[in-house]
């Protein structure tokens, strides 16, 4: 079966040939959990696809904001993307060194603030090295270019909205952690958070969206069956959460290309509900 | 040659239809029965069609007769068209509130169309309620007789289906359905596809997909006929269990609500090219919660009831939609 939307993937086939294109821009998103070294932007340094420039999730933030990696403003945005070469026009493939972890949340930013044609590189880096493609440290050549930022807000979620929808059900929730971490037996890799869930949440690890060897997306019949599992139910709208919004992506995207309604993203996630306070947590394993 | 013999043998064999997105979204086949391309129109043409011959057969009608019907307007087209191919008159008498489209196309078919308040059933004055009373006095003065045709709990209606819709899915699958599901208004169609599919094959599973305003869905959720919330559906959801409806070995039922399933509607004309109703809508939802239940790899069967282009002004009205705090169609939107 196919995917309901082929156009946000792309083979490393499809990639190797069309490298150098005039509008195709090649995107870097890889990045680690803090304290785990190397750092995306290390691995970056090391080797990345010839062409690649490195969108740093850390760095496309709100300086503004404590919490990790809140979007920034329309103007900070769009101002960022020009400088790294990203603009009106450019076909946009995103990666990272996983495979399916981090791009997604590239590939999600961009969309949300507008940039229309941007597509995953199906099993990333990991299969991009496994078949020997060519890889580079030297860094790219930017043209720096327009990007028109227009932020949808509709794609993203606050703690107040998420508290409302506790009592309303509107929407269901599906947090994209580690099982350990969901049901609150594992410990968070950022200190100071509780364990536990949002009340209610649904339970879907990023990583079975992908095989575990070529780290490519599952085939849409598969990658549909794990959201059932899931108990996600797709004639509901779902926000989706994790540890600090980057993973929470993927589920994003998983959805998005087998035609589900796209999900809201929370941006706050895990690093927001987490903290010490009176949000409600829920604890033990997904029901 | 390959000839239908005019309007009354083109009802019916209409086609399967694999609906791309929902089939993708589920890992499983969700096939849609053609019913908009009857020659009326509608999924009612097959009960119109029944109801005629039953009467027919039954000696109550002879040429120059008159059938009367109290419809949210499709049955009422389907009985107009089919009396005029076969030589009936019709009155039709419809609730007020139905959709502009529906009350010109029975204008436009010849049919005497009475409007009623839209009250409940136990109310005198309600459409189905009225077109009894009125079908006595239109018999009493015609010498060539009148039928109510009854569609809600005239049995003909859920034998057209079981007669035909049921086995045709039956023979288009090969016999591969799982499931099927639809809503229900008379509860014919479900009904009537039900009892047909599992003679073939017991373990076919048969869902109900109920619009919010109708007590159908907590009467086999927690028997209690009870509604809450409403639909800008028309023709489907009741507030009784009909005689059509009674019985029908149901394996699950949903809720759906206009806002999960106007979207569907949306996406079938921008990505598939299939300007379909609310029911419709309803139904695919239906499907898609079917899908859920069941897991991947199943093929399921649902009903593709009339088109879109019947409730134009609502369906796809942005400012219509807007009012009742729906989902709009974007390309139809501030242009």
């Amino acid at each position: 079966m196919n995917y309901a939307r082929p156009e946000a993937l792309v083979s490393t086939d499809w990639l190797a040939s069309h490298l150098g294109d005039q509008n195709l821009r090649v995107v870097d998103a890889s990045f680690t959990l803090p304290g785990v070294s190397p750092t995306g932007h290390e691995l970056y340094l090391k080797r990345h696809i010839p062409g690649a420039v490195f969108f740093d999730i850390d760095a496309v933030a709100d300086p503004h904001n404590p919490l990790p990696h809140m979007l920034p403003d329309e103007k900070t945005f769009g101002a960022m993307m020009g400088k790294l070469g990203l603009g009106d026009g450019h076909k946009i493939v995103v990666y990272d060194s996983m495979g399916l972890a981090s791009a997604p949340r590239a590939w999600w930013s961009l969309r949300a603030y507008g940039h229309k044609d941007v597509a995953v590189l199906n099993g990333g880096m990991a299969k991009w090295l496994a078949e020997n493609r060519p890889v580079t440290a030297e860094l790219p050549r930017v043209t720096p270019a327009k990007f028109a930022s227009k932020l949808a807000k509709t794609r993203l979620r606050d703690k107040a909205q998420l508290l409302a929808n506790l009592k309303s059900q509107r929407e269901q929730v599906v947090d994209a952690r580690s099982a350990g971490r969901f049901a609150g037996t594992a410990p968070e890799p950022r200190a100071g958070l509780r364990g536990g869930h949002i009340p209610g949440s649904l339970s879907l690890p990023s990583d079975r969206l992908s095989d575990p060897k070529t780290k490519e997306v599952l085939p849409a019949e598969e990658l549909a069956a794990r959201l059932f599992a899931a108990g996600l139910d797709p004639s509901k709208p779902t926000v989706s959460s994790c540890g600090s919004g980057v993973t929470a992506c993927v589920i994003a995207f998983g959805m998005y290309l087998i035609g589900w309604p796209e999900p809201a993203i929370y941006d706050g996630s895990w690093s927001e509900w987490g903290l010490p306070g009176s949000t409600p947590v829920e604890t033990g394993a997904a029901r | 040659m390959q000839v239908r013999n005019g309007f009354i043998e083109t009802i019916g064999n209409t086609p399967l239809i694999r609906l791309r997105r929902a089939s993708e979204m589920t890992g499983c086949e969700i096939l849609g029965k053609a019913e908009f391309l009857n020659p009326g129109g509608s999924v009612k043409d097959r009960a119109a069609l029944y109801i005629v011959k039953d009467a027919e057969e039954r000696g109550l009608l002879k040429p120059g007769g008159v059938i009367v019907e109290g419809t949210a307007g499709n049955t009422g087209i389907g009985l107009a068209l089919v009396g005029n191919a076969l030589g009936y008159k019709s009155v039709i008498v419809m609730p007020e509130t139905q959709s502009q489209e529906k009350k010109d196309m029975l204008h436009l078919c010849g049919a005497d169309l009475r409007l009623v308040p839209a009250v409940p059933y136990a109310d005198p004055r309600n459409y189905v309620r009225y077109s009894e009373t009125l079908a006595n006095e239109v018999a009493a003065q015609s010498p060539r007789g009148a039928i109510w045709a009854n569609q809600f709990d005239n049995l003909a209606n859920r034998r057209a289906h079981i007669e035909t819709t049921g086995p045709e899915i039956w023979s288009q699958t090969d016999g591969k359905v799982d499931a099927f599901v639809c809503s229900v208004g008379t509860g014919g169609t479900l009904a009537g596809v039900a009892v047909a599919l599992k003679k073939f094959n017991p373990k076919v599973k048969i869902f109900l997909a109920d619009p919010m305003g109708s007590a159908i869905y907590s009467w086999y959720a927690h028997h209690e006929l009870k509604s809450t919330g409403d639909s800008i559906t028309e023709g489907i959801g009741q507030s009784r269990i009909t005689k059509n409806l009674e019985g029908a070995p149901l394996d699950g039922w949903f809720q759906v609500t206009d806002a999960e399933m106007l979207p569907v509607l949306f996406d079938l004309v921008t990505e598939e090219g299939l300007i379909l109703g609310g029911s419709t809508g309803i139904n695919i939802i239906g499907a898609i919660k079917a899908a859920k239940e069941l897991g991947r790899g199943h093929t399921i069967v649902t009903i593709l009831a009339d088109y879109g282009t019947r409730y134009q002004s609502k369906l796809f009205n942005p400012v219509f939609l807007r009012e009742k705090k729906l989902p709009v169609p974007a390309w139809l939107d501030g242009k």
